[in-house]
């Protein structure tokens, strides 16, 4: 063990430090240090040599900012846009508040013989069908036949 | 001033290599191991290339270059000690061939001249390090940090003692 009171056992900082010097050089001088230092200078070179060329080149630049730009237009719009399922809620959405007012002319166009019927009924009838597109198509054209019997019915009322 | 000639840039970086042992020296100060101090010395020659333009007066190309080493290690120990990964002493193949007593009170004597170094302030501890191992004079340790050359001794005296201190505390602890 160390002894501090015994001077031919105690090393003084110097001493130690000196001899950390020593071993240290002894390493770094068996060390490849120039060499590895080169190869990481031409690299460090290259990369800095192939970033200078491309920015340069304002047309390269400009390019590269262009498709930048695309690319977060489209992911922006991606995020934003609603998706068909919610497009499609929508416009049943509408289409229900606006069967309140074809009830209320339905329920003022009395014509002997026909059957009134609620279209807010009908349409959540036929909404179960919704997903499949034929059933969907035919919905549609159903939705349209209301429609255009409505019209008929108030216009006959007219005359 | 810009070097933007590459001879020129050649010429000070060839210059500069010549302080690479002072520089390494320097790194082992601070770093505790010649493989992490190579690899920071690798590193302080790096910056110096990239950073060549900011040197303003190639007359002070030396003191300039130390001043990165001393930067990088202070850098180097500050991600060390975050990461805290950094080992606290890794020994060197001794190259003389002594007893193992003596090799054991060595690598005592050693780590307990780590710890004291580690432990001075950041100011003290710069400074004894630039001189003890990088060996650098009053003058450019005062240019390297920035102060007078009186502050220098007298920061000097002040990390020597505390040194001295703190070694015979550890040691007298290990007894």
């Amino acid at each position: 063990m160390i002894k501090p009171d015994h001077q031919d056992e105690f090393y003084s900082f110097e001493e130690i430090i000196e001899r950390e010097r020593d071993e240290g050089l002894a390493f770094f001088r068996s060390t490849d240090f120039e060499l590895r230092l080169k190869m990481r200078l031409e690299t460090d070179i290259r990369t800095e040599r192939s970033c200078l060329v491309f920015l340069k080149k304002p047309v390269l630049v400009l390019s590269a900012l262009a498709m930048v730009c695309c690319a977060a237009a489209v992911i922006i719009y991606q995020i934003l846009s609603p998706s068909p399922h919610e497009k499609s809620v929508k416009i049943i959405e509408e289409l229900l508040l606006q069967s309140t007012y074809l009830q209320e002319v339905l329920a003022e166009a009395t014509i002997p013989g026909k059957e009134q019927k609620s279209i807010a009924t009908y349409f959540e009838e036929e909404l179960a069908c919704w997903q499949n597109p034929k059933c969907r198509k035919k919905f549609f054209s159903q939705i349209l036949n209301v429609f255009k019997e409505v019209r008929n019915d108030t216009e006959n009322i007219g005359t | 001033m810009t070097y933007s000639n590459k001879s020129e840039r050649q010429e000070l970086f060839q210059d500069l290599m010549m302080y690479k042992e002072i520089v390494f020296q320097i790194c082992l100060g601070y770093t505790k191991n010649p493989w992490d101090a190579e690899d920071l010395t690798q590193d302080v020659y790096l910056k110096a290339y990239r950073k060549m333009d900011s040197l303003l007066d190639s007359r002070l190309k030396k003191e300039w270059l130390f001043r990165i080493a001393k930067n990088s290690c202070v850098d180097h120990g500050r991600k060390s000690r975050l990461r805290r990964v950094f080992p606290l002493f890794q020994e060197v193949a001794p190259l003389d061939q002594g007893t193992p007593e003596k090799h054991m009170m060595r690598d005592e004597s050693r780590e307990a001249l780590k710890n004291a170094v580690s432990q001075l302030p950041a100011k003290l501890k710069d400074t004894f390090i630039l001189r003890e191992y990088g060996q650098l004079s009053y003058h450019e340790i005062a240019a390297v940090l920035g102060t007078k050359k009186g502050t220098v001794m007298s920061r000097l005296n002040r990390a020597r003692q505390a040194v001295l201190h703190r070694m015979k505390e550890e040691i007298n602890d290990q007894t």
